[in-house]
């Protein structure tokens, strides 16, 4: 087969985790696995790549791929397709990655298969597992195309230890400005900050239990170790330890995160409807009676003041 | 400014999901319209409001129930309704082709979406749309604002606030948080019984997606409860949360 | 006589006393009488000329004998105004001294125009004794009336006008004049009789008057008479300006209170039905001119009591709500200032001249204003916890709930405007038949998670025979905190054996939430669901746990067709108490507090039940002041358990506020009888830590724990 590919997630010389993890994976079976990266000053990072598995690393290296427009991207993935004929192209399931695929398998007319959690990539076609209806059931998919396109959740896949040759193959800019459609106007990093509580992956949240304001920094600190966003009961809230948009339940919002940390909440019915819709929950709290533990799938029945600071060492 | 806005019929987003004949049944389900493409309905009636749109038309590709997904968008305030009958069983690209069919023959100066639906959670439509009509596009915006035959949109990208501007006939799609949408009253529903509403055979597109099965995820275990010295209890939370939830710690 | 007049007779051998005696031209006051009679017909004309504008309807002319019985029985003996002691009993003398006084006037007045035949003898004392008392009463009443106005200032009455003061000023001059001309009359009578023994039946028939007479003695018999006269005419012009006054003032209330007793709504607490919903062209109330003539009734029939505002949970707290001032005072001010707007449209000529405008009408055209907006306010409208503590005091019989009803049903279904928390619970009770919105499809999953699924017959699966349908209701369903409850009352049914079945995901909301909020129509479809699955299943009787459920199903599903008999579960636990079918095995032997919940309490009457359900679980019921008919909403009523409070400064809220009345008899528990209520106050105990020594449950938790 003629090797799949892997778009490489990567901004201001930063790889993004789920790019080691799909090359990690692939690597596994028996096809050649490259790396494909865009960007302006990127060949640097063919090492990691290589690390991770990548047998070939193609770079695209010019000032029209600084930022990610899905024009002159689009436009030089199709060059590069044409020219090097991968069997499967995977893009990860982001922001850009499906931006990228969606545009780019309609320009090809081609089939493409997003947020995959599990993959067979075979010659011209490939059987993807997609978790559809917010979890609730599974699809399995097959995509036939030349090539075969995908993208991949982020976080199913592990990062391994066997590396690749990592050759690095510069590819012509084939992209005009021409090709961009998109003006970027500016980008405001929100790496300081906590994500969106909506968004978050990952939330943790306090309630009547942490009893103040020492209870909710155990709760911070957590959240910021998991990279998550903080919410709160209504006890929290109407107590004034935590800001009203961060208010997690009935009258407040309505958060889907991948997992959910609850800090001495006791799971009224008025904060399970803002939550319970989370993939895994988790309730740290003294009651063994608190309706939390209905919906929980890991319980801890003890005081949060002694499992956060545990937990983080545990963590790490 | 003609504003047409795709919507999608999803199934309520608290239904319960069974398999009839290796299929996802629908029995006794409620249909909704796409919570996202809700939003995207608010926002064109909004620029409406605004008097920056002229007329907004929805859109939907499926079956005839699609027609109450299209009442509602009316009732929440929109002008007119497209129903391009297709197969529910339609994927992302086929989808896309009778979609971008309906709105060329209807024209469009601004294409809005939800950026995913609740269902599939594929996220292609409304890219692969923009494709086909040759308009440029922006995804999960949080905000849009349109002068001089330019959109401003402001987007959840990754790691980021994106701010991006593109030419208009544009498609753009919405995120979640960009506004809430109305409740339809009475009063809407009542002269949404008026409004026109076309039906329109899909364009003919074959699926590039095929299905080979639905299965439904292993049945959840019960969840594990430990009552124990807090350090304990902390360790093994420690090893689910890393093991089975697979977080990312920083 | 036309000219003269009787003269005033030392005594009269045959007990009695002559009309008009002393007075000459007596026979002219019924010539003056018709001037205030007329500007008081006048007055009244232009009242009903403004019931007359009301587009809505009210149906208020069914059951005369009812009606008539209520409006007796109330207005005479003045049963909802001595509810409040004091005051109420000042009024009742005020009342009752007017009224006989004015029969009195009247009988004098039918013997002068028509002559009548005098009261004489006995009758005649009797009749003078009472109506002397009586009036000496009023004029007590008069008197403690104004030191509870302007020297105990109690709250309710935080609106006073200088009218209050004038009004009770001239009842209190017609009164003592009236004893002044009694004095001067029985003076002069004293003063003529040749023998003291002559005149004893005068001292009995006339006790009050005998001893104002002893303010004459320093007076000559000829000046007695004279002020005799001049009192007497004067007293007239004071009354007779009285009578004139009536419609242009608080006194209105007279006869205001007389038609609310007479078309006050007979029916148990119900929302008011719309009919034909699918057709309809408009909802809710947006123009004052849109209420039916009865509402418009209710604004007149407004004396500014506040006994509404003085229980009501929401002013109670600090919110914009106050049921007289922001409700029906301002309700009553925009009619009165868009009543010359609303005659003028009507192509009436004669009223074009009143539309000249007043300083303040210059500013703000009532025909503009927004009486949702501007007069009522949002904020006002979406306060309201429906408690019906207003209602339930208000000694007129003003519906206040059925108003905010209205509004909210304009905001919701015309204007599309309502909280969004209203807007995501009707998204859940559309979608998911339940106001939480958790997946319909689990709907009876409690029974399998309660472990209590073999002992229930789940009448679409098992279908088995019942007597009564359990009516769970959504808590029982998705609150984790009210299958427990459930769970404790499908044991004890079964212990019973009770024979009854339960419709599980064939059961749907009741549409509380949802007509409470203004959203009729959601309401309609889901009581039809109900409706359809009853009448599919054969249902007749039915036992609901939350009595919102319970006020729903057995007041207001009537309205459309479903005729059942409802009970709530406390009523057939205390029947079962009280036969011997559940004999509980301990007693708890618990000091508590019990919280009578809104819509079983006031809106229905069951007070009694639950409490000695409590008693015969060997709980010890400390009764708190606020409780019963005054008891203090949990917050949650009316669709407000599904928005947000706020918390106003220097206030606490709704429910804290309640907890902390249930708190201070330091009880081992807190017992509830409604889901709402049982988290609103389980919240407020944990809000005030008081979790550790006081638990919250429910009424049935508690027998359980009993039997167990």
């Amino acid at each position: 087969m003629a090797g799949t590919w892997v778009f490489v997630e990567q901004k201001d010389g930063n790889i993004r985790k789920v790019t080691f993890e799909m090359l990690s994976e692939l690597k596994k079976g028996g096809d050649e696995v490259a790396a494909v990266v865009f960007g302006k000053g990127v060949e640097a990072l063919a090492g990691q790549l290589a690390q991770a598995g990548a047998d070939k690393v193609y770079v695209a290296d010019d000032d029209i791929f600084a930022a990610y427009n899905t024009g002159a991207f689009v436009a030089q993935m199709i060059a590069m397709i044409k020219e090097y004929s991968p069997n499967a192209v995977l893009f990860a399931h982001s922001f850009n990655g499906r931006d990228m695929a969606s545009r780019m398998a309609q320009k090809l007319e081609l089939g493409l298969a997003t947020d995959a959690i599990a993959a067979d990539i075979s010659a011209g076609k490939g059987i993807f597992t997609r978790s559809i209806y917010a979890g609730k059931a599974l699809a399995k998919v097959e995509v036939a195309g030349s090539p075969v396109l995908a993208t991949i959740r982020p976080g199913v896949w592990e990062v391994g230890s066997t590396a690749g040759a990592g050759a690095v193959v510069k590819a012509a800019t084939a992209a005009t400005a021409a090709d961009v459609y998109q003006v970027a106007k500016s980008f405001v990093a929100t790496v300081s900050a906590r994500p969106d509580l909506a968004e978050a992956a990952v939330v943790v949240s306090g309630g009547r239990g942490c009893k103040g304001p020492d209870g909710i920094k155990l709760v911070e600190q957590l959240a910021d170790m998991l990279g998550a966003a903080v919410g709160g009961s209504r006890a929290s809230i109407d107590s004034g330890w935590l800001g009203h948009e961060l208010q997690v339940g009935q009258t407040g919002k309505v958060v889907l995160p991948n997992l959910y940390v609850a800090c001495g909440i006791s799971g009224a019915i008025q904060h399970l409807a803002g939550m319970s819709s989370s993939k895994f929950i988790a309730a740290i709290n003294t009651d063994t009676e608190a309706p939390i533990f209905n919906v929980s799938d890991f319980g801890v029945v003890a005081d949060l003041f002694k499992v956060i600071p545990a937990l983080m060492s545990g963590l790490k | 400014m003609k504003v047409l806005v795709c919507v999608k019929q999803t199934f309520d987003t608290e239904a319960k999901i069974e398999l009839k004949d290796g299929k996802i049944s629908d029995a006794g389900i409620n249909l909704i319209i796409n919570p996202y493409d809700e939003v995207a309905v608010e926002g064109a009636i909004q620029l409406k409001e605004k008097g920056i749109a002229t007329e907004v038309v929805v859109v939907t590709a499926g079956s005839d129930k699609g027609m109450d997904a299209i009442r509602t968008a009316l009732a929440m305030g929109a002008d007119r309704g497209i129903l391009v009958k297709q197969d529910t069983a339609a994927d992302e690209y086929a989808r896309a082709v009778a979609l971008a069919a309906a709105i060329k023959a209807e024209g469009a100066d601004l294409v809005l979406a939800g950026h995913v639906a609740a269902d599939d959670g594929s996220s292609q439509v409304p890219t692969r749309v923009a494709e086909i009509l040759g308009f440029p596009h922006v995804n999960v915006i949080t905000s849009i604002d349109i002068a001089g035959g330019k959109a401003t949109c402001t987007s959840e990208a990754d790691g980021g606030t994106a701010v991006t501007e593109v030419s208009i006939p544009a498609v753009v799609s919405s995120q979640v948080s960009w506004n809430e949408p109305r409740y339809p009253s009475m009063k809407g529903i009542m002269a949404a019984k008026k409004k026109p509403v076309a039906t329109v055979d899909a364009a003919a597109a074959d699926n590039k997606v095929k299905i080979v099965e639905f299965a439904l995820p292993a049945a959840k275990t019960a969840g594990i409860k430990i009552e124990d010295d807090a350090d304990v209890c902390a360790a093994k939370l420690a090893d689910w949360m890393k093991n089975v939830v697979k977080v990312e710690v920083k | 006589m036309i000219f003269g007049s009787e003269p005033l007779r030392g005594f009269y051998e045959v007990p009695m006393r002559e009309v008009g005696a002393n007075i000459p031209y007596e026979w002219l006051i019924y010539v003056i009488m018709l001037i205030p009679v007329c500007i008081f017909l006048w007055g009244m004309w232009k009242k009903i000329e403004v019931w007359m504008l009301a587009k809505g309807e009210s149906k208020r002319f069914d059951r005369w004998w009812d009606r008539t019985v209520s409006l007796i029985v109330k207005a005479f003996f003045q049963t909802k105004v001595v509810k409040k002691p004091l005051a109420g009993w000042m009024h009742a003398f005020l009342f009752w001294g007017f009224l006989l006084l004015a029969i009195a006037a009247g009988l004098d007045a039918m013997h002068s125009m028509i002559k009548w035949p005098h009261l004489e003898g006995n009758l005649y004392i009797g009749m003078s004794w009472i109506v002397d008392v009586f009036g000496f009463l009023a004029l007590v009443g008069v008197l403690v009336l104004a030191y509870v106005r302007y020297v105990q200032k109690p709250d309710r009455l935080n609106d006073t006008k200088s009218a209050d003061g004038w009004m009770l000023f001239l009842i209190f001059a017609i009164l003592l004049t009236g004893y002044f001309i009694e004095g001067a009359r029985i003076a002069a009578q004293i003063m003529q009789t040749p023998f003291m023994e002559q005149l004893p039946y005068e001292k009995i028939a006339s006790p009050i008057g005998w001893v104002f007479a002893s303010l004459y003695t320093s007076f000559t018999v000829d000046s007695i008479l004279m002020y005799h006269r001049l009192l007497w005419w004067f007293h007239m012009v004071i009354a007779f300006m009285f009578i004139a006054l009536v419609p242009y003032t608080k006194l209105w209330h007279i006869f205001a209170s007389m038609f609310n007793y007479f078309f006050r709504d007979l029916e148990p607490s119900a929302n008011r039905m719309v009919y034909g919903i699918e057709e309809a062209e408009s909802f809710g109330v947006e123009k004052i001119e849109d209420f039916g003539w009865k509402d418009l009734l209710d604004l007149d029939a407004c004396i500014r009591c506040g006994r509404c505002q003085e229980n009501c949970p929401a002013f109670n707290t600090g919110k914009a709500l106050n049921p007289k001032l922001t409700l029906i005072q301002a309700m009553k001010k925009h009619l009165d200032d868009k009543t010359p707007y609303l005659l003028a449209s009507k192509g009436n000529p004669e009223h074009d001249a009143e539309t000249a405008m007043t300083d303040e009408a210059a500013e703000v055209n009532p025909m503009e204003q927004s009486l949702i907006y501007d007069i009522v306010t949002s904020e006002v409208i979406w306060d309201c916890t429906n408690c019906r503590a207003c209602m339930e005091h208000c000694p007129m019989y003003i519906e206040h709930i059925p108003k905010i009803t209205e509004f909210r049903r304009n905001l919701v279904m015309w204007q599309g405007d309502m909280p969004g928390e209203a807007q995501a619970a009707f998204t859940n009770m559309e979608r998911n038949y339940n106001p939480w919105g958790v997946g319909w499809a689990g709907r009876a999953g409690w029974l399998d998670e309660r472990g209590v699924r073999d002992i229930v017959n789940l009448i679409p699966e098992d279908g088995k025979e019942f007597e009564y349908l359990l009516y769970a209701g959504c808590a029982v369903s998705f609150d984790d905190r009210y299958k427990r409850v459930g769970e404790a009352l499908v044991k004890l049914l079964n212990k019973a054996g009770v024979s009854f079945g339960y419709l599980g995901k064939e059961e749907y909301c009741c549409g509380d939430s949802a007509r409470r909020l203004g959203n009729e129509y959601l309401y309609q479809t889901l009581a039809n669901q109900n409706l359809e699955s009853f009448n599919n299943y054969g249902v007749k009787k039915i036992i609901v746990v939350c009595p919102h459920g319970y006020n729903t199903l057995k007041n207001e599903y009537p309205q459309m067709g479903g005729k059942y008999e409802v009970y709530h579960y406390t009523e057939i636990l205390a029947k079962l108490v009280a036969e011997g079918k559940l004999k509980p095995s301990k007693s708890l032997g618990a000091k508590m507090t019990y919280h009578d919940s809104c819509f079983l309490g006031r809106h229905n009457d069951v007070y009694d039940q639950p409490r000695a359900v409590l008693r015969a679980a060997g709980g010890s019921i400390i009764e708190i002041e606020k409780g019963r008919n005054f008891g203090f909403c949990c917050g949650a009523g009316g669709g407000r358990m599904w928005l947000e409070e706020e918390a106003f400064e220097g206030y606490k809220r709704i429910n804290d506020t309640r907890t902390d009345q249930l708190l201070v008899p330091n009880p081992q528990m807190i017992v509830t009888n409604c889901p709402f209520c049982l988290t609103m106050i389980s919240d407020g105990v944990k809000g005030a830590e008081a979790e550790e020594n006081t638990k919250v449950f429910d009424v049935a938790e508690v027998l359980w724990q009993s039997m167990s």
